[in-house]
């Protein structure tokens, strides 16, 4: 997704994108980003909890006007797949039961 | 590889924190060299924005993305800026898709966007939103380097949008 990212802010517009494995975001080195500690497949949480969709749209777009300097990763939690993966997340410890 | 195969380690990498971790450690590095910028020159409240997704989402009615080829798919699909989460589905193999299946905010919050734009907080919802599949290989990661993610980058601009907001699965 960098590549994609990267293509956009290249040809003039401001991006900003969300991330569950920051590692790999500052070796690919994205212009702006913030990092939750959802499992992957969930940048944006769980199904149904739309308070954290929005916080963390809310907080990307705010990262836009206030972001600097390229490169710039803001950590919107302290890890983990938990309540903790962002401030206004709720936890969802497993993967979903049946199909 | 067989298709559960390919759907079993999906899974695994979704739900396994050090599995990908370690996956992120042993990544090869990114392009390098500098990292573009384009600040932003309006205030939120002016912005028209844009979602673009990796997620592999799209229009229930549109193409889906090509599982067949294991190396990828590195073609796009355009949603338009109006689309409810509901009229939307997924079609990607790597990755645990059947949360975002529920509600596909979770990868592409295109109600929340659109509640943000009523709200005032952002200006207006773009026309258009873009989609990609991100499990993408070469020979087709040149394609999608060198032709499709130009050719959305170009289409953004030319709808005079003022910010994009990204999310990968």
């Amino acid at each position: 997704m960098g590549l994609v990212q990267r293509a956009i802010e290249a040809a003039g517009v401001p991006t900003v994108s969300v991330t569950m494995l920051p590692e790999m975001t500052r070796k690919v080195g994205v212009p702006r980003a913030v990092r939750v500690g959802f499992p992957l497949g969930h940048p944006f949480g769980f199904p149904g909890e739309a308070l954290p969709q929005r916080r963390i749209l809310s907080e990307m777009a705010r990262l836009a006007a206030d972001a600097r300097a390229p490169g710039t990763l803001l950590d919107l939690g302290v890890g983990g797949d938990s309540a903790e993966a962002c401030a206004a997340c709720s936890p969802r410890p497993g993967p979903p039961s049946g199909e | 590889m067989p298709d559960r195969i390919v759907k079993g380690l999906a899974r695994l990498f979704t739900w396994n924190r050090p599995l990908r971790e370690l996956w992120a450690r042993l990544a090869a590095a990114g392009p390098g060299g500098e990292i573009p910028w384009a600040p932003l020159r309006k205030s939120l409240a002016d912005c028209t924005v844009a979602l673009v997704t990796t997620a592999g989402v799209h229009l229930a009615g549109d193409v889906p993305f090509d599982m067949e080829d294991r190396r990828g798919d590195p073609t796009y699909r355009e949603i338009p800026g109006g689309t409810r989460a509901q009229e939307l589905v997924v079609t990607h193999d790597y990755y645990d898709h059947r949360d975002a299946d529920r509600d596909v905010n979770i990868v592409f919050p295109a109600d929340r966007l659109r509640e943000m734009a009523g709200d005032g907080e952002i200006g207006r919802v773009a026309p258009a939103h873009y989609a990609f599949m991100g499990h993408v290989l070469e020979p087709h990661l040149a394609t999608l380097r060198e032709r499709t993610a130009p050719e959305v980058a170009r289409k953004i601009l030319g709808e005079r949008v003022d910010l994009v907001l990204l999310s990968p699965a």
